[in-house]
């Protein structure tokens, strides 16, 4: 029986300023199946949903619901038409009740105003009878676990008369018993005929509950397919099957065996358990892994901004009890951060200010700043480092994200940092930006410092880094040297497992 | 081309500088409407009239650009006023140095503790600006109650009315004063690391944080000089009035916040400063004289004052 689809996306594009999001896509997404997209981070997969739930418009290409052109320009519009999306994000309010937030923003009311209490509740559980959930209506979201909380979401969009349901990234705050509860949910929503677009980075649970396939790789569609005809291993050769671009640059990665910071037996409860590692004199460690492995609390806590429950860091043979990262700094460590505009920068002050932060007060004469010392230090890692701005007095807020994030590097650099531990210093960036902070990672390292670069970009990580720790699920899942790194393995060291 | 250029530029002046504007303005329709509002004497009135607030808005802008908000200003100011009011009854000899190291310490101790308290709550303990200062506020208005009984502390030395009453030259004491006050928070907010580091938790307390400002120090550390201010302004009033009263300096808070809030300085940190200030200290210094000469009674004026607090924040919400 040949179902028509429910959406279709026929020849889709998509650019932002300078960068092809998507090309050429044409996807079709049938009722009653679960629609598995399949990439990496920057491989398209998010601009795809937004596209089709109105947050993007495609440049070229048409969308389809149910056969009728369609162009939505916000999310109300697509909600309209039965699309729901549940963010990675959990969206619920957590000091109103479990019906509550499932009627938010379209509550049942009697004599006109008033709420009709009795109606939403038994609606609510109505609805959690049909799909097998038993959570009571009352109860406040607050009292209730992540997995829970993913439900009532579910509920919610189901309760919209949603014919199609998108949940990015669902699985990567639940637990694994939760997971489960998730995918009898699923199943459910399939048997109601419910279009369901699946997004996941973990290979065996696409494998589980996947009916269909789309790879994406770098704005383009590799493949659609039937999960059926697929093994994990051909996945991730799909995935990251492709050819290496020319922008990286490798340190030589020199072999002192000199250790800088030895991380030891590093845990906190419910983040990340017994991790160990050690960072050498002039090497750049990569830290793969996926969403949600523990890497960027594993390094606020080598960093001093987090406490750890167990475990000792050591920096240049010193053990370090940081009470906050000022005392991890004064060390000569410097951490640029995976959230540049909220943890980085202060958006509203200038490439000055901001370059200047971490030293303007070791620099002061008797507490005054010294203003001459600030500006020619910032004129000259603007020069340096070929930060394009106007003027040092320009708001960080009105540069572009690689610009703001070399200010970032400058601050620690004029901070004459030794280790940097760099947290997804490239994400949001374009190509040529990305080539550069490759270059200024290299001599930084040549020249005798450190870096630990966490990333979620496979390629990335091959190409930069002299040494890979893999982490998941809050634990290190093992070391790959140069050598032996291959997209292959630390790919399924992250999502498998090393059994 | 080169028109539309000078508009937007122009533009942004007027933009940038709508306080400074909102003042000229000002002054310029209170100079038409009361002959007499252009003259020294006049202008000494306002300085003298806004010099109290001025001394606490001024410590209000340390915090308020640290995005925190103290709303004790007035209880501390009371406090501060009645202990020292006492103290300085028991040496009737004092002579005006002896009267001036008293109010001096009595601004460190009173203020010292209030501030700390204050800061103890909101930096280490967590506590939102808003409840910590608000319960402060009840405690420091409640002790000058229960230390005087509720009675007015009188028959001070004269010597303790120099700060308030007298003139060097032909400039009144108070004037003297909050000019060295706000010059000095004003090198402090600009000039100096610490300043920046204000500036920069006010900003985004992550960032400062993970740049290894302590952002602790930092928060703990304005609201001692919001309470020394306070209480300093206190003793300036008791000092003006001749006694101590535990109801003196009632909604100086909201005054203080008001002169800061009009000036532009951003109530969730991070932006404005001192000159913003004392431009707020002005636009209500000017009002409430005009509207004094004027023959408008002050509960009028009072409404004046809340219609103007509005209207300031709403410029500040429309600038962003």
């Amino acid at each position: 029986m040949e179902k028509r689809p429910l959406i279709e996306l026929r020849h889709i594009y998509k650019e932002f300023p300078g960068v092809k999001v998507l090309s050429d896509i044409s996807i079709m997404f049938y009722p009653g199946k679960v629609h598995v997209l399949l990439g990496e981070n920057g491989a398209g997969k998010s601009t795809i949903i937004k596209i089709i739930s109105g947050v993007y418009q495609a440049d070229k290409g048409d969308v389809f619901v149910k056969g009728e052109q369609v162009r939505f320009t916000n999310i109300k519009q697509s909600q309209q038409r039965g699309i729901s999306v549940i963010h990675q994000e959990l969206s619920v309010i957590e000091d109103l009740m479990v019906y509550e937030n499932i009627f938010l923003g379209r509550e049942v009311k009697k004599a006109g105003k008033i709420l009709n209490k009795t109606e939403m509740i038994a609606e609510a559980q109505k609805l959690m009878d049909t799909i097998g959930i038993h959570i009571n209506p009352k109860a406040y979201i607050r009292e209730l676990n992540n997995g829970e909380k993913q439900m009532v979401e579910i509920i919610r969009a189901v309760s919209q008369n949603s014919e199609m349901v998108i949940m990015d990234e669902p699985t990567s705050s639940l637990s694994e018993h939760e997971v489960k509860a998730l995918f009898e949910v699923i199943q459910k929503l399939r048997k109601e005929n419910v279009a369901i677009i699946y997004i996941s980075h973990r290979l065996k649970e696409i494998m589980e509950i996947g009916d269909t396939l789309s790879v994406l790789r770098d704005g383009i569609l590799v493949k659609t397919l039937p999960v059926a005809e697929v093994t994990e291993n051909q996945m991730v050769t799909m995935m990251v099957g492709r050819e290496m671009k020319q922008y990286y640059y490798k340190a030589r990665g020199c072999k002192s065996k000199e250790v800088v910071l030895d991380v030891s037996h590093l845990t906190r409860k419910g983040e990340f358990e017994d991790v160990s590692f050690q960072l050498y004199k002039g090497e750049i460690l990569g830290v793969a892994g996926l969403i949600g492995a523990g890497r960027t609390e594993v390094m606020r806590t080598v960093f001093g901004a987090e406490k750890p429950d167990y475990g000792e860091c050591r920096l240049y043979g010193k053990a370090y009890h940081a009470k906050s990262p000022g005392d991890v700094i004064r060390r000569g460590v410097g951490l640029i951060p995976e959230d540049r505009r909220q943890q980085g920068l202060l958006l509203e002050k200038n490439v000055k200010e901001n370059t200047s932060l971490a030293s303007v007060s070791k620099r002061a004469r008797k507490g005054f700043v010294d203003f001459q010392w600030e500006k020619n230090a910032s004129l000259e890692y603007i020069k340096r480092m070929s930060i394009k701005t106007p003027s040092e007095k320009e708001a960080v807020k009105n540069l572009s994200g690689g610009n703001q994030q070399k200010v970032v590097i400058a601050k620690w650099l004029l901070a004459e940092s030794r280790i940097l531990i760099m947290d997804e210093p490239t994400r949001g960036i374009d190509v040529n930006a990305k080539s550069e902070i490759y270059a200024l990672m290299k001599e930084f390292v040549e020249n005798g410092g450190s870096i630990i670069m966490v990333s979620s970009e496979l390629p990335e990580i091959l190409g930069v880094a002299n040494r890979i720790m893999v982490m998941r699920e809050g634990k290190v899942a093992g070391f790959v040297d140069e050598e032996d790194a291959a997209e292959e393995i630390v790919m399924s060291l992250a999502s498998v497992g090393s059994e | 081309m080169n028109n539309k250029k000078m508009m937007v530029q122009s533009r942004n002046f007027i933009k940038n500088n709508t306080m400074l504007f909102f003042l000229i303005l000002l002054f310029v329709i209170s100079m038409v409407f009361v002959p007499r509002f252009a003259t020294t004497g006049n202008i000494l009135n306002v300085l003298i009239q806004i010099s109290i607030n001025a001394l606490i808005a001024c410590g209000m802008t340390f915090v308020i650009l640290s995005d925190g908000i103290d709303l004790s200003v007035g209880s501390v100011a009371a406090l501060a006023g009645v202990v020292g009011a006492s103290v300085i009854k028991l040496m009737p000899d004092a002579g005006v140095a002896v009267s001036l190291v008293m109010i001096l310490l009595t601004s460190l101790v009173i203020g010292g503790i209030c501030g700390c308290i204050n800061g103890f709550c909101i930096a280490k303990l967590n506590v939102p600006p808003f409840i910590a200062t608000l319960a402060m506020m009840n405690v420091a208005r409640g002790l000058a109650y229960v230390a005087t009984d509720a009675k007015p502390v009188f028959g001070l030395p004269e010597s303790f009315g120099f700060v308030g009453l007298r003139k060097i030259g032909p400039i009144p004491v108070s004037i003297i004063l909050m000019v060295i006050v706000l010059m000095i928070a004003y090198i402090i907010l600009s000039k100096t690391a610490y300043g920046r580091h204000i500036y920069a938790v006010g900003s985004n307390q992550e960032v400062s944080k993970l740049t290894g400002i302590s952002v602790m120090k930092i928060r703990f550390s304005v609201y001692i000089i919001s309470g020394f201010l306070s209480a300093l302004g206190g003793l300036v009033l008791a000092s003006k009035l001749q006694n101590g009263q535990a109801t003196a300096a009632q909604g100086y808070e909201l005054n203080a916040i008001a002169a800061v809030a009009m000036g532009g300085t951003s109530m969730a940190g991070g932006r404005g400063g001192i000159v913003q200030t004392i431009f707020g200290l002005f636009v209500i210094g000017i009002i409430n004289n005009t509207l004094s000469l004027l023959g408008v009674s002050s509960y009028w004026q009072t409404v004046a004052m809340g219609i103007i607090i509005l209207i300031a924040v709403i410029i500040d919400q429309y600038r962003k």
